[in-house]
């Protein structure tokens, strides 16, 4: 198959036993929604690496599959009643279904990848799970702690979120056997700031900033969870002032419980500011990823670039 | 921001941009590190002209580089020993007393910067955001600028001590014990010594008996089996709040591969071995009491401590997350217990001296 002709249509319910009651319609609900960004992601990677199209079929797949598999488990962890704005698996089918369809999803990762045989892969891919539940493990034993601070959350969206965006942009180098020490370090320090940048993102779309997708406003505070920004707005408040801004019912008492509207706009641009110098290190980053690239691949790097702007200020690539 | 760079472990310039002798007049700030403690860690630097860094007064930086308030662990120690050898007449050299204690608080220093240079060069700072003084972190000074200030400390208390070691020469083989577990810490170059669990009995017989039994020597009085148990006490307190601090850090201590007695054990089994340190803490210290002090006094002790105890256990044994906010609060609530444990030991040693 060559590469442009590769279709990222990651899910075929063809792939999965047919015998066992309620599974591909679960998978079918399942994958229908979302962008399928990191599938995007690893075939921009593998478009500008000029990857076999099979393996970049096989790294779409394998990432989609990982992502679904952990919010499979991750919407029962969470007790979210809505995915992509249809009934969680775990209400509609059962949690012991939802449990066993994302195992089921994450055993299949590993019989896909062991059969393309690199072994390198194998163990990476592998570890990135460990660290998906690590992080899910991590999320779960802070909720209901109001007093959570910024960098403490960040160590577990290092697992959680970033592990995969590391992995989107690993994999494809690892799949075409390309190990070297530097590149790899160049490229986990890319995927942190990147996973990073989205989730901080992802969390002030909780607050109604730059919340083009509709989602839930406070949605993460009702659930007894302090995400970053909120970590950040409630950095040197007083317990009792915490209290009282977690209590917020909506964004009116809760700009009221802030301290003011103004005060929230203010946290907010420095908020940015913080971020912005985690987009010039990416920048930084990037040029060092340049003396690594081979003749012909220097445009991964202007592919590369926008990345921020796409995850962090949400803009439209 | 100002410009970065990034360099990895087996680059030429890794070693001189950590001790900052890459540029007189620059300060290279480490903002992000992969692979920690092991030969393929990176280390991304933020450069910054010396011009540009804000500085406190010169005494506030001397205070957080020497961290003073760590003398705490030395002093207290020469405190209840100097209160002993008073109460039982046996502080028979005033001057070597003096002498001693300057030569042991310089030594501690010496130690402490010692320890922020080579917790900054094997990227344990890194690590542990919250650790050391965090002066290299912060541009007030170089790494090569503490080495420096850690080997003058260490030759004046050594020059301290040399006179001490002629008056009384059953004192060098503490001495000499002491400085073969100093070498031995500076030579561990893969971890540093406080995060293995030979470390922390390093930390306890340097801190605890060889403190003790040496000031005991250094003071002209006989050695004793109390200058001992004091020193048990104390290396066992002392060790409390180590591992206090280890469990505080275990998340990410433990993702950089440090072996201490807490990782080693894990976080629920931590939650347990807290709780009975201390418990033990309260069981020799009413030994001693018994044995050598008032026992009333021990008793006295007990009581006051057994409220703060029970809360303490109890915030232990709620806590569920190895990364939140309930860790702090059962690390604060420990430390109240090693604080009121000193404050109540001082008001026992007045109480001997003055009533």
């Amino acid at each position: 198959m060559s590469r442009n002709v590769i279709d990222l249509k990651v899910y075929d319910s063809r792939d999965f036993p047919a015998y066992l009651p309620k599974l591909s319609k679960l998978y079918d609900d399942l994958f229908s929604g979302g962008k399928g960004f990191r599938a995007k992601l690893i075939r921009m990677m593998a478009s500008n690496l000029s990857l076999d199209g099979k393996v970049e079929h096989l790294l779409a797949q394998t990432i989609e599959f990982i992502h679904n598999a952990s919010l499979l488990h991750d919407d029962l962890v969470d007790r979210s009643q809505l995915r992509r704005g249809k009934t969680a698996a775990w209400t509609k089918y059962t949690p012991e279904y939802a449990v066993l369809a994302g195992d089921y999803l994450l055993a299949r990762v590993m019989v896909n990848l062991s059969s393309h045989g690199n072994i390198r892969l194998v163990q990476y891919t592998a570890q990135v799970i460990g660290d998906l539940l690590e992080g899910e493990w991590l999320q779960d034993s802070v909720v209901g702690d109001f007093f959570v601070t910024l960098e403490q959350l960040d160590r577990i969206h290092n697992l959680k979120t970033a592990s995969l965006f590391k992995w989107c942009i690993r994999a494809p180098f690892i799949a075409q056997e390309r190990y070297n020490e530097d590149l790899h370090q160049t490229l986990e320090e890319m995927g942190t700031l990147l996973g990073q940048l989205f989730q901080r993102s992802d969390d002030l779309l909780d607050y109604d900033v730059r919340n083009d997708e509709g989602k839930a406003i406070l949605g993460d505070l009702k659930s007894g969870y302090l995400n970053s920004f909120g970590a950040y707005l409630c950095k040197g408040k007083s317990r009792q002032e915490i209290d009282q801004i977690v209590k917020s019912y909506d964004l009116e008492s809760f700009y009221e419980n802030l301290g003011g509207k103004n005060e929230f706009d203010q946290k907010l641009l420095e908020f940015d500011e913080m971020n912005k110098n985690l987009i010039r290190m990416y920048d930084h980053h990037l040029e060092r990823l340049k003396t690594h690239l081979k003749p012909g691949e220097e445009k991964l790097i202007d592919h590369l670039r926008p990345l921020t702007e796409i995850l962090y200020w949400r803009r439209k690539p | 921001m100002g410009d970065l760079i990034t360099l990895s472990k087996g680059s030429k310039d890794f070693d001189s941009y950590l001790l900052g002798t890459f540029a007189p007049d620059k300060r290279a700030l480490p903002l992000q590190t992969l692979n920690v403690n092991s030969s393929a860690e990176t280390v991304t630097f933020k450069i910054v002209p010396v011009s540009e860094i804000g500085r406190p007064s010169f005494l506030q930086i001397g205070a957080q580089v020497l961290k003073i308030r760590s003398l705490l662990l030395v002093l207290v120690p020469l405190f209840l020993m100097v209160t002993k050898n008073i109460a039982d007449s046996t502080l028979m050299d005033p001057l070597s007393t003096m002498l001693a204690t300057f030569g042991v608080l310089l030594a501690f220093l010496a130690v402490n910067v010692r320890n922020d240079y080579l917790d900054h060069m094997l990227g344990v700072d890194r690590v542990l955001e919250e650790s050391g003084s965090r002066a290299i972190q912060k541009g007030w000074v170089t790494a090569a600028r503490l080495k420096s200030i850690s080997s003058v400390l260490l030759i004046l208390s050594l020059l301290c001590a040399l006179p001490l070691v002629l008056t009384y020469n059953s004192l060098a083989g503490v001495i000499a014990m002491g400085l073969v577990i100093g070498l031995w810490a500076q030579f561990k170059r893969k971890n540093s010594f406080k995060y293995r669990i030979g470390g922390e009995l390093a930390l306890f017989v340097m801190l605890g008996p060889l403190l003790t039994v040496g000031y005991q020597l250094a003071m002209g009085a006989p050695f004793d089996g109390e200058s001992v148990w004091i020193g048990c006490v104390w290396g066992w307190l002392t060790l409390f709040v180590v591992h206090l601090r280890n469990f505080r850090n275990i998340f990410t201590s433990s993702q950089a591969g440090f072996n201490n007695t807490v990782n080693w054990l894990g976080f629920d089994k931590t939650r347990r071995l807290l709780a009975m340190w201390w418990l033990v803490f309260l069981a020799i210290n009413l030994g001693y009491h018994l044995y050598f002090a008032g026992f009333y006094w021990g008793f006295y002790l007990s009581i006051v401590l057994s409220a703060p105890t029970l809360m303490f256990i109890s915030k232990l044994k709620n806590i569920s997350s190895p990364i939140g906010s309930e860790l702090y609060e059962v690390y604060k609530m420990g430390t109240y217990l090693f604080l009121l444990t000193i404050g109540m030991w001082v008001f026992e040693c007045v109480w001997y001296l003055f009533l």
